[in-house]
């Protein structure tokens, strides 16, 4: 008899339900014509499948080049205000706290809808800036509460040790606090890189049509007639995010998950 | 958590005015779109004239109070009973990693690549496998339980939202469940033991150890839950049936239209809706930090 | 090490900028002033322009159709189309309208496949480019004194839209399903057959953007009513005297809809699965073709064909309206133009274009003898999967005035549906 580890249970789960949806879809993608009640489908056809996925290479370089810069943005902006925030009195840190947490409450239908408006006023739409900014606010109070709680964790008496052997409070921020930040801020990344490869409302408001990103077209071509096309979208849309998932516990989180939080 | 420091200390003036201007550069489209959407919701017959035909045929036609309830009701029962989910497992799985000696505790990145999966594709995900012709339904008509697909039970783009609150409770409990089973495992899996030693059974540790170190982030994660399936567009878009509509998409759908009396209705139920959210969000607030200071006091 | 903080965060501004830069629309020379009315100064203009051509998305046929017909024809006269797919007409109305309000003269939408009340609205704001469709070479070609061409809902088109195809509401059956004998030939025997073979049918929820449920609800307005021309001018008191009964009449079967009429497919893709799933027995088109450019898309089942009823089947024209802010026009009359091409008009109709509607010119006014042979050549070729097209003819309705469209979604809504 062998032990099931209990453990091991909703991982089992979890990558049962994925693997199996996958299969799903990879079906649906060489497939035509997959009506009910066929389970396995009767006409398979592999010529489009290779145009499906190449037409995707530009929707899945936009999308990614907007989540990258989204993450890459937000732990730039995130850790100075988590610095900020750290130090600043008690009277601004709720002002600032809120600040930043303000543009995720507006519910995207509406902010989206305001953006876009602006960004038309200023000439400035339907580009990739305009777009990645619609994220970043979007994703900016999840990444800041990820810097503060890490910067919370950390022992003051470290950095009243460095300004009492006479370095200034930007030197204390750069050499101390930030190095010991960084699997927050990698954690952070991956938050932000992992909402914005999501957004479906704010990129067709804000891109105004001109910036097309996969979730996008994953959408209109739900209920369309082309569901094999649909199947690779969906496939590249879903397969991108785990893969940088499990590419950041590889790479960045090697020590085993959320190293920081055991402090 | 004295601080002994003074504040400000460590910030240079430069600092303060780089990052303080950043963030107010960042926020600019947002105090505009703000006041463009109070403005469009003043629109037309103003806020109070609107506010009282919103529900005119060639508004919201009858069906905002419906929505609302709707998605109101959809946000509090799925993140409720994602969250008691969550709660359940995630103290089972840490009090078993503590048992049976995990030094590293649960292993959590496949829940994590369940998290990242965008919503669009995951409510397509769902539909696939549980509309009325999906694969499911394929399978029991494989296996001899139907006969043609109305005979499978309607699922999903039904009027109760089950199709909604299925892909909800999927999306959410990972998550809920990470960051709970994080949270338990920093603080708790050092006092655990020592209260079991100490004669505390499994539900008296739960009740009395587990919950007050959980509270402030079950709120938490409730308030981020409930938060993003009011304001939720994509997974209704998919899952959703005609009648009811959740609040998004009634609003997309009247801001679609040109003429300016539907596009002041949209605003105006925007409006409902950022208030509805900054209210739970301060009430939440409020609450986490309150349950924060029982803790210390404990 | 703030100074290389500094450095970082002005590198990747730089890097923004130029992203953005390249994501940017090209950079065009400045639309040169042209004379409509001058066709050698709107090529000369048009050469070197980029069109932005905001068109439904929502058929891939249809998107292939354009990119391999009309854009090597475009590509002749110095213009590169760039096809915007959107969800909705009314998105590009809303653009148009959201641009003009902002300020923006070069505006992004160039021209729009439109028809209806989205024409309606921009025509009432003023915000349609006017006096050149007439002046295109090819609109000799038009019969522009036929009221299906020149009134649109019901609204006069003037010289702000220029013709591109016609299509006709039809249905659809599965041949292996049904024998044409057991077909319904009206909208009260289609309700008949709803309650002999209950959960079987259903039809697309009247909407924005759904107009074809918009339609075949008029449809059985019509019926209801034996008439088709007192709808033509908006008047309350027939509205008020007729929507009772159809509310009633659709209210009476819902118990026999698919889903008991607690949800209905909202868009025609969702219907088409649901069709192909063997979940109902109709399907609906629109296209000359019948159901042939469907099943070429691999939609719905080969062994389907289309049919109509005995009559109040709707049929209209589409068109194509240039914004007044738009910032290359002259491009977009020359698309028109190439339109009204016989060729191409020829090759629209038929079901491997991926295309199927109809065509627009008067073939009595086609004087080049080759041109003809392939208009009927094409009208002759329609496939088996298309109805007759003297049935089409014999059966067809012309649309309602434009008001009765937001009172027939609205009153569904409230009145039919939950």
């Amino acid at each position: 008899m062998f032990k099931v580890d209990i453990k091991t249970v909703p991982n089992l789960l979890a990558k049962i339900s994925l693997f199996a949806t996958i299969c799903v879809f990879i079906v649906q993608s060489i497939s035509k014509r997959w009506f009910w009640p066929q389970l396995w489908p009767n006409n398979f056809e592999f010529e489009e499948t290779l145009s499906n996925f190449g037409d995707a290479i530009p929707l899945l370089w936009t999308t990614f080049i907007v989540a990258a810069l989204v993450s890459l943005i937000g732990i730039i902006l995130s850790a100075p205000l988590a610095w900020l925030i750290y130090n600043i009195g008690q009277k601004y840190r709720i002002v600032l706290i809120l600040l930043v947490l303000f543009p995720a409450l507006i519910p995207p239908v509406v902010s989206g809808v305001g953006y876009s408006i602006w960004f038309i006023k200023i000439d400035f739409d339907g580009n990739i800036a305009a777009v990645v900014a619609a994220h970043l606010l979007i994703s900016l109070p999840y990444m800041l509460g990820i810097a503060l709680s890490i910067l919370f964790r950390q022992d003051r008496e470290l950095f009243e040790a460095s300004a009492g052997l006479g370095w200034s409070g930007d030197q204390i921020f750069f050499r101390i606090a930030l190095p010991l930040m960084r699997a927050g801020l990698y954690l952070a990344a991956f938050v932000g890189f992992t909402i914005s490869w999501g957004q479906y409302l704010l990129t067709v408001l804000v891109g105004n049509g001109q910036v097309v990103t996969l979730p996008m077209v994953v959408v209109s071509l739900a209920t369309s007639a082309d569901q094999t096309r649909f199947a690779a979208l969906v496939l590249i849309t879903m397969l991108v995010p785990a893969l940088v998932t499990v590419l950041y516990h590889k790479v960045l989180n090697k020590t085993g998950e959320y190293e920081f939080a055991n402090t | 958590m004295a601080n002994p420091v003074t504040p400000n200390m460590y910030l240079s003036s430069r600092f303060k005015f780089v990052t303080g201007g950043a963030l107010a550069v960042l926020l600019i489209p947002v105090f505009y779109s703000l006041w463009y959407v109070l403005a469009q919701a003043n629109n037309a017959e103003g806020f109070i004239g609107n506010l009282s035909r919103i529900d005119a045929p060639e508004n919201a036609n009858g069906e905002f109070l419906e929505s609302f309830l709707f998605t109101v009701l959809l946000a509090v029962i799925s993140s409720t009973v994602a969250l008691m989910a969550a709660l359940i497992s995630s103290a089972l799985l840490v009090e078993h990693s503590i048992k049976n000696k995990f030094k590293k505790g649960v292993d959590g990145t496949w829940f994590e690549v369940l998290v990242s999966i965008p919503h669009a594709v995951w409510a397509a995900a769902i539909f696939l496998w549980l509309s009325q012709s999906g694969v499911l339904s394929r399978i029991s008509f494989q296996l001899g339980l139907v006969e043609n697909p109305a005979d499978f039970p309607t699922l999903v783009r039904d009027n109760n939202g089950l199709g909604l609150f299925i892909h909800y409770l999927s999306k959410e409990y990972p998550f809920m469940l990470l960051v709970l089973t994080v949270v338990l495992w920093a603080r708790y899996r050092y006092l655990s033991p020592v209260a079991a030693s100490l004669g505390a059974g499994l539900i008296y540790r739960t009740r009395y150890l587990a919950w007050p170190i959980l509270k402030p982030a079950a709120l938490g994660v409730w308030l981020v839950s409930f938060s993003f399936i009011l304001h939720s567009y994509e997974a209704p878009a998919l899952l959703g049936s005609v009648k009811p509509r959740v609040l998004s998409v009634l609003v997309f759908e009247l801001f679609k239209d040109p003429t300016i009396e539907k596009r002041a209705t949209a605003a105006l139920i925007g409006v409902l809706l950022l208030v509805v959210t900054a209210f739970a969000s301060l009430v939440g607030l409020f609450l986490i930090w309150k349950s924060t200071r029982k803790v210390a006091d404990v | 090490m703030l100074k290389s903080f500094f450095k970082v965060t002005a590198g990747l501004c730089a890097a923004t900028f130029l992203l953005v830069a390249c994501g940017a629309d090209e950079t065009q020379t400045e639309a040169a002033s042209f004379d409509p009315q001058d066709w050698d100064s709107v090529l000369q203009s048009a050469d070197g322009q980029t069109l932005n051509w905001y068109i439904w998305g929502g058929s891939d046929s249809i998107n292939d159709f354009i990119d391999t017909t009309y854009g090597p024809a475009l590509e002749e006269f110095g213009i590169e189309l760039n096809r915007v797919p959107i969800e909705d007409t009314a998105d590009a109305v809303t653009k148009v309208i959201n641009e003009t309000e902002a300020g923006k003269d070069d505006g992004s939408v160039d021209i729009i496949w439109i028809n209806g009340e989205n024409f309606a609205t921009l025509d009432k704001q003023g915000l349609l480019f006017d006096e050149w469709a007439r002046s295109l070479p090819n609109s000799s070609l038009v019969d522009f004194e036929n009221p299906v061409i020149t009134k649109d809902f019901g609204r006069d088109i003037g010289e702000k839209e220029s013709p591109w195809s016609s299509t006709q509401f039809q249905m659809i059956y599965d041949t292996d399903r049904l024998e044409e004998t057991e077909l319904p030939r009206s909208y009260k025997d289609f309700q008949q057959y709803a309650c002999d073979n209950p959960g079987r049918v259903t039809y697309i929820a009247p909407g924005p953007g759904a107009f074809q449920g918009t339609r075949f609800v008029k449809g059985s307005l019509y019926e209801l009513a034996d008439d088709s021309s007192v709808f033509g001018e908006f008047d309350q008191s027939v509205w008020d005297e007729w929507s009772p009964k159809l509310w009633e009449s659709w209210n009476e079967v819902e118990q026999c809809l698919w889903q008991e009429g607690n949800n209905y497919p909202q868009t025609e893709a969702e219907l088409h699965q649901l069709f192909a799933n063997n979940e109902v027995d109709f399907s609906i088109t629109q296209a000359i073709a019948g159901a042939g450019p469907l099943i070429e898309d691999g939609s719905i089942p080969e062994t389907s064909k289309a049919f109509v009823f005995d009559n109040w089947m709707i049929a209209d024209s589409n068109y194509l309206a240039i914004p007044v802010n738009a910032e290359n026009k002259a491009s977009a009359m020359v698309l028109a133009n190439i339109i009204l091409e016989p060729e191409f008009q020829a090759v629209q109709i038929t079901p491997e274009s991926g295309f199927g509607l109809g065509y627009v010119i008067d073939l009595s006014k086609v004087k080049d003898e080759a041109q003809l042979t392939l208009l009927q050549e094409a009208s002759s070729g329609l496939g088996e999967a298309a109805v007759d097209p003297r049935d089409l003819v014999a059966s067809s309705a012309p649309d309602s005035a434009s008001e009765y469209q937001d009172l027939l979604e609205q009153g569904w809504r409230s009145q039919v549906l939950g």
